[in-house]
């Protein structure tokens, strides 16, 4: 049963049909293999809980909070603070790009607004300081990727709703491995310039005067990081309610900095209705694939299947990592999780792992796929807003910060509490 | 048949934006009411379950228009790589598929609407919706999309039964679409006598 579920899928997703209707013919097809009763007829109840789940409901709206962020106007003054504190490191403005990346993912819960945010400031500055291109934009690639790690993160919410495990606990555990993995890039950074001189460029120019000066580029950030962040832990909103809270702020901020007006809007709307859609209709058809998988008991048998292998939990979580990492490099992060997340987690949590340390691996894992060729939406979007060359040089310069992310993986591994400390003190609601 | 596709998006692209409208006045609503829960003690709870409504309805509402923005993600790793008659042949089995989903669930989903008029059901809540009405609207998004996803379906049809290779992978890549969309907005913002 495993293996032919298995197989069916890497058929109909290697035949390059939409993630979202492969998932549902899959379902409508082990139905017909597996079961005598019809499970078909229940599709419209299935998809409409799925639908209007409440905590699904953050998922466009953190989307539209990355939106309406991204054509604030904040962005500007918070990449100008980081080139005045961070530029004068060896490797100057791409330790801004991380600097400004980790403090734009605390405010969104999405890897692309982040990736898309700091890029469009960014890329205008690459050639003035004369940094070596590719790292360049690798950073911002990577830094990106901070986006679904720092808490809000929809990925994250994605995953306490498909595994029942606590988004507010989820958010803390990423804290820590957020900051981590942001100084593992710029240590990355560092020392690729430390061994390629000609990549270090020039440092901009900056005094203490400038860098206090630029302070107040980092307050609109900090506000927006409370209040959705704050909200929850001060006990008054629920995630989602925390990101509506956002998305208000956004507005109020947006509005503050003179970018709000119709046509701004309605183009974060027509952004946010794009991705709604694919996500929605994944999340609608694997909902589905879930209720068939759980009827026809593949989570036990996959189960048995594992143990039968005699891996052992060391090597199974190993055999995990390394099928995310195959896996992310031909499929998008958020529809590689609602896949396998629902079928996989009950295996290892069996085996003994915390359910919330597993979110957080998975997030890494995702920030990986996110930048591994051939396939990587960050890459793409990087190549996006750059407008010109060829997406070669992002996927070469995006190489070491892969190896760093593998570091990270490694770390959280040999190291859980670096993921379980804070929620472990903090305790949280 | 250029007059239809301009016709079905902007209908998708507007319906779209009805979505998004919900989406964005349920996180005003949800923000008013914790405010006015905090600082007033005044218990108002509708946010919570029209946002539910909201997602359900926005997503199927913005189905068509992801369609037609082919954001529904495939993986072309593989595809990518075969000759150009096998090619087209996968981008039909892919607007086929999606097609057929769409058109299964639509069936599903009006099974379910009409559960919930002939039970009469309530939602079990302070408002007491008739789940009819925001089902109704969930209905007449995933109709919508089915309808397009067979209307794009039967362009990718006729160009493959053409022989038209190219055309087919123009049809099931973004950007011919995005031209549509583009002279749809344009046409749409005449019409109303707006720029932009």
């Amino acid at each position: 049963m495993v293996q032919t579920s298995l197989l069916l899928l890497l058929a109909l997703l290697g035949l390059s049909l939409p993630v979202a209707a492969a998932l549902m013919i899959l379902a409508l097809g082990l139905d017909q293999i597996f079961t005598p009763i019809p499970l078909y007829l229940a599709i419209g109840e299935i998809v409409w809980s799925a639908s209007s789940n409440f905590l699904l409901v953050s998922v466009p709206l953190f989307v539209l909070l990355g939106e309406i962020l991204l054509r604030s106007g904040i962005a500007d003054r918070l990449y100008g603070s980081m080139s005045h504190w961070l530029g004068w490191l060896p490797g100057g403005l791409m330790h801004a790009n991380i600097g400004a990346s980790m403090a734009f993912a605390a405010t969104s819960g999405s890897s692309v607004a982040t990736a898309a945010t700091i890029g469009t400031v960014a890329t205008p500055l690459l050639d003035r300081y004369r940094y070596g291109e590719r790292l360049f934009l690798g950073s911002l690639a990577a830094g990106g990727t901070l986006g679904i790690l720092i808490p809000p993160s929809i990925n994250l919410i994605i995953y306490g709703w498909l595994t029942e495990t606590s988004v507010p606990q989820l958010y803390l555990a990423g804290f820590l491995p957020g900051l981590a993995l942001g100084l593992i890039f710029m240590a990355t950074i560092a020392l690729a310039c430390r061994i390629v001189p000609a990549w270090r460029g020039v440092a901009p120019p900056s005094d203490w005067a400038s860098r206090l000066a630029s302070l107040p580029g980092l307050i609109s950030p900090f506000l927006i990081f409370v209040i959705v962040i704050g909200s929850i832990y001060a006990g008054f909103a629920t995630p989602t309610e925390s990101a509506a809270l956002g998305v208000v702020a956004a507005l109020v901020l947006a509005a503050f900095h003179k970018r709000l007006s119709v046509p701004m809007l309605v183009q974060a709307i027509d952004g946010t209705m794009r991705t709604t859609g694919m996500i929605m209709l994944i999340v609608v058809a694997a909902w589905f694939l879930n209720f068939v998988l759980s009827a026809i008991g593949l989570v036990n048998a996959l189960n048995d299947f594992i143990t039968g292998l005699g891996l052992g939990p060391g090597g199974m979580l190993l055999a995990v990592i390394v099928f995310y990492l195959v896996l992310g490099c031909f499929m998008e992060p958020l529809p590689m999780m609602i896949v396998t997340v629902p079928v996989l987690t009950p295996v290892v949590v069996q085996a003994g792992f915390d359910p919330v340390w597993f979110g957080i691996l998975i997030v890494l894992l995702c920030e990986t796929a996110m930048i591994t060729p051939p396939v990587g939406v960050n890459l793409f979007v990087v190549q996006g807003v750059r407008r010109h060359g060829s997406i070669q040089d992002v996927m070469l310069g995006v190489l070491p910060f892969i190896a760093s992310l593998l570091i990270m993986i490694g770390l959280i591994v040999v190291q859980p509490d670096l993921v379980l400390w804070l929620p472990r003190v903090l305790g949280g609601p | 048949m250029a007059k239809l596709a301009r016709m079905i998006s902007a209908v998708s692209l507007w319906m779209s934006r009805a979505g998004g409208a919900m989406l964005l006045l349920a996180a005003v609503l949800i923000s008013f009411e914790i405010l006015t829960r905090k600082l007033l003690h005044l218990p108002f709870n509708v946010g919570t379950e029209l946002s539910t409504y909201a997602l359900a309805v926005g997503a199927t509402w913005s189905f068509a228009y992801a369609l037609l923005q082919r954001a529904h993600v495939r993986i072309d790793v593989l595809q990518k790589l075969l000759p150009p008659a096998v090619r087209s042949a996968l981008d039909l089995a892919a607007m086929l598929s999606l097609a057929t989903v769409a058109l299964v669930l639509a069936w599903h989903i009006a099974g379910t609407l009409a559960t919930s008029i002939s039970l009469g059901a309530r939602e079990n809540t302070p408002l007491a919706t008739p789940l009819a009405l925001p089902q109704g609207l969930w209905l007449v998004g995933m109709i919508w999309f089915a309808l397009v996803a067979v209307e794009q379906s039967v362009r990718v049809l006729l160009a493959f039964a053409a022989g038209d290779h190219a055309g087919v992978a123009r049809l099931s890549a973004a950007a011919g679409v995005e031209e549509e969309l583009d002279e749809a907005l344009d046409d749409v913002a005449r019409r109303l006598g707006r720029t932009g």
